[in-house]
């Protein structure tokens, strides 16, 4: 399976976190607060029109991830 | 020994949103502001433990994801954890995993650490099961199961904590034994020096990750669960479709409750007033002999002959009248329904689907909460831009507040002066108020240029809101606004008598005339409501006389809103901005109202 970014996974769609594209080691450390740490398996629950954020299940944990940032967070698909 | 009293630090520490806050009331009693959402305390709160004999400083750290230095709420808490002897990490139980990240971090200071593991009764529900003694034993620190919402394991927590410290401080005494508090952590990874954390590089933060997730597999099992409601529901409300429907019923039925409860407080309120307490007032005029001067100042002028409890502007008339009867009933409505949405947990949600919007004007969804706040009082409008990870976010934000977002306190008294007037002028003063925060937003973003912060939030669970912490809430809001705003109304009515004695006002009018009169078409006499205005805009609003024209009230009720933030906003203004950048603040305030006030005239 293609590694491509988070935004273009679709809904309701399985993946592992790969690496971040992120030149800042602040976004980077904030994104592990949240639990996006590498090797993180993730499900894109839902993803707002209009520019907005992308929604993700995170173990149990909703997170909320703005357009431009879920770019920058490659993942590998993974089926069921 | 124990008789012997340890004056010590106690530190509460722990991610955003985990309970802290209703963890330091419980074992404090002191009432703090708590809501579901992450962010709620911008800065610490402090209090004193009492437990028998002993009495400790305890201390309510901001929340925060990492120790790493990376926004004010890590940068205020590490200098907490410095300064403290016993450190006691709350976690979520519910999301234990992303929690033992900051634990590491906080077993590397070297100080003894004490595990509250709190929401576990939400973890039971959810069918997480954790071991606390195996965790205990891997982390090599006491672990006590909390539910700080109902008190569950805070007596507990609490024993742990003097025990602890005891021990400690006859391990201290004894220099030779080792506190051997974290005898899982590395020895490379202490810093026995200064208690400073060694910046992690890459590898170390692998095999932190991998280290916590050892942790997990041993101590945790996550049973399947049923779906409950609230789930389904928290589901539906992050629906692209769905949940944008959500949100629209959310905010009309908010509006329409803030409304109602509020106008039928008022009505039941004005009723008392005028049949219990004007006839007072009208024995006290008469006991004063009408006109004297102690007369003028207690009850005011008369308006069309008669005593007017709004309007009369006499300490005992309007300086009662405007808190109690009219501003107090939206304070309370006000805060009430948004105590609920907080509450909840809806809050994110909202700003999930605001992100889209925001982005338009260079922030992004998180900053429309310190918004909605601004809307209670701008105070703590703009304390709640520290939820906001860089300054020019909170600069704009903080901008876009006191100029664009009437505080409630001014919106009770525009609905009640300018809603006389019919709903279509009600409905202008919003309506330009909303089209100046875009345009502000638009220009700020322009200035700005490249730079687009991005959303990054946890959505917490929905949950039913305790109640007795919801009236608590909104107790301490709404006795806080009585607190804050009745001496400064009673204060600007005495300066409007005295300016009104000495004929200063006369001087001052006529120098402002110009602005006034000729750019905003007002009669030039407005000069003292929108100077009032700068004290307390609620008290200005009685001001203008019911001789204006709808056209001069509109106009007057947009310039109070977006003019001089009142006195309490100014000061937070300097004091969260720096004074470089509240000026800045207030110089796009004095070009905006300027603006819409001529807009207004040659428009409306």
């Amino acid at each position: 399976m293609p590694e491509r970014p988070l935004s273009e996974l679709k809904k309701g769609e399985k993946a592992e976190i790969i690496g971040f594209d992120c030149r800042s080691l602040c976004i980077c450390k904030r994104l592990c607060g949240l639990g996006l740490s590498q090797g993180k398996i993730i499900r894109k629950i839902s993803e707002i029109k209009m520019g907005g954020p992308v929604i993700l299940q995170v173990d149990r944990a909703q997170i909320a991830i703005g357009n431009g940032m879920a770019k920058k967070i490659i993942v590998r698909k993974i089926s069921d | 020994m124990i008789s012997e009293k340890i004056s010590s630090d106690i530190l509460l520490v722990g991610q955003p949103n985990v309970g802290k806050s209703v963890l330091f009331s419980r074992i404090t009693g002191i009432k703090t502001i708590a809501s579901n959402y992450s962010g709620t305390t911008v800065s610490y709160s402090s209090g004193t433990m009492y437990f028998g004999d002993f009495s400790r400083k305890i201390i309510d750290a901001p929340g925060t994801y990492s120790l790493e230095p990376l926004d004010d709420a890590a940068r205020v808490t590490i200098d907490l954890i410095d300064e403290a002897k016993i450190i006691v990490n709350v976690v979520d139980a519910t999301h234990l995993e992303r929690n033992l990240s900051l634990t590491m971090e906080l077993l590397a200071q070297g100080k003894p650490v004490v595990m509250a593991l709190n929401m576990s009764d939400e973890a039971r529900h959810k069918g997480i099961e954790i071991d606390t003694e195996k965790l205990s034993q891997r982390l090599g620190i006491p672990v006590i199961p909390t539910a700080a919402r109902t008190g569950d394991g805070v007596r507990e927590l609490i024993i742990t904590i003097l025990g602890l410290q005891v021990k400690n401080s006859q391990i201290k005494d004894d220099e030779t034994t080792h506190p051997g508090h974290h005898p899982h952590i590395p020895h490379h990874e202490r810093n026995h020096d200064d208690g400073l954390i060694k910046k992690h590089t890459h590898i170390e933060e692998k095999t932190v990750w991998e280290k916590i997730g050892n942790i997990i597999t041993d101590v945790q099992i996550l049973k399947n669960h049923k779906h409950t409601a609230l789930e389904i529901f928290e589901d539906m409300s992050v629906h692209p479709v769905l949940g944008l429907i959500i949100a629209l019923v959310v905010m009309v039925i908010s509006f329409s409750l803030i409304r109602l409860i509020g106008e039928s407080l008022i009505s039941i309120l004005e009723k008392l007033f005028n049949g219990f307490y004007l006839p007072v007032i009208y024995k006290l005029s008469y006991f004063l002999q009408q006109g004297s001067l102690l007369d003028r100042i207690l009850v005011g002028g008369l308006v069309e002959g008669k005593i007017d409890l709004l309007q009369s502007y006499g300490l005992l008339t309007s300086g009662v009248f405007i808190p109690f009867g009219v501003v107090l009933p939206y304070v309370f409505s006000f805060y009430f329904v948004v105590s609920i949405i907080e509450d909840t947990g809806y809050l994110p949600r909202l700003a999930i689907f605001l992100d889209g919007i925001m982005h338009r004007i260079g922030l992004h969804g998180y900053a429309i909460i310190p918004m909605i706040l601004g809307f209670g009082c701008n105070v703590p409008g703009i304390l709640a831009t520290r939820i906001l990870e860089t300054k020019h976010q909170r600069f704009v934000v903080a901008t876009l507040i006191s100029i664009s977002v009437p505080c409630v306190a001014l919106q009770a008294m525009i609905i009640g002066s300018v809603g006389k007037r019919g709903l279509l002028p009600l409905l202008t003063v919003y309506g330009i108020l909303v089209v100046s925060w875009f345009i502000i937003g638009f220009i700020l973003k322009f200035i700005a240029g490249e730079y687009q912060p991005e959303l990054l939030i946890e959505i917490p669970p929905y949950r039913i809101p305790d109640w007795k912490a919801l009236f608590s809430k909104m107790w301490i809001r709404s006795f806080g606004f009585i607190k804050e705003a009745l001496p400064i109304i009673m204060i600007s009515i005495l300066c409007v008598d005295i300016l009104y004695q000495t004929e200063v006002f006369n001087y001052i009018a006529d120098i402002t005339a110009p602005v006034v009169h000729k750019l905003w078409g007002m009669p030039k006499e407005s000069i003292i409501p929108l100077l009032i205005g700068i004290l307390r805009k609620d008290a200005a609003v009685a001001m203008f006389p019911a001789t204006l024209t709808t056209k001069q009230l509109v106009t007057g009720c947009v310039i109070l809103s977006m003019f001089f933030p009142c006195v309490a906003t100014l000061v937070i203004l300097v004091k969260e901005l720096g004074i470089k950048y509240a000026l800045k603040s207030i110089l796009i305030m004095l070009v905006a109202v300027t603006v819409a006030g001529v807009l207004v005239n040659l428009l409306y």
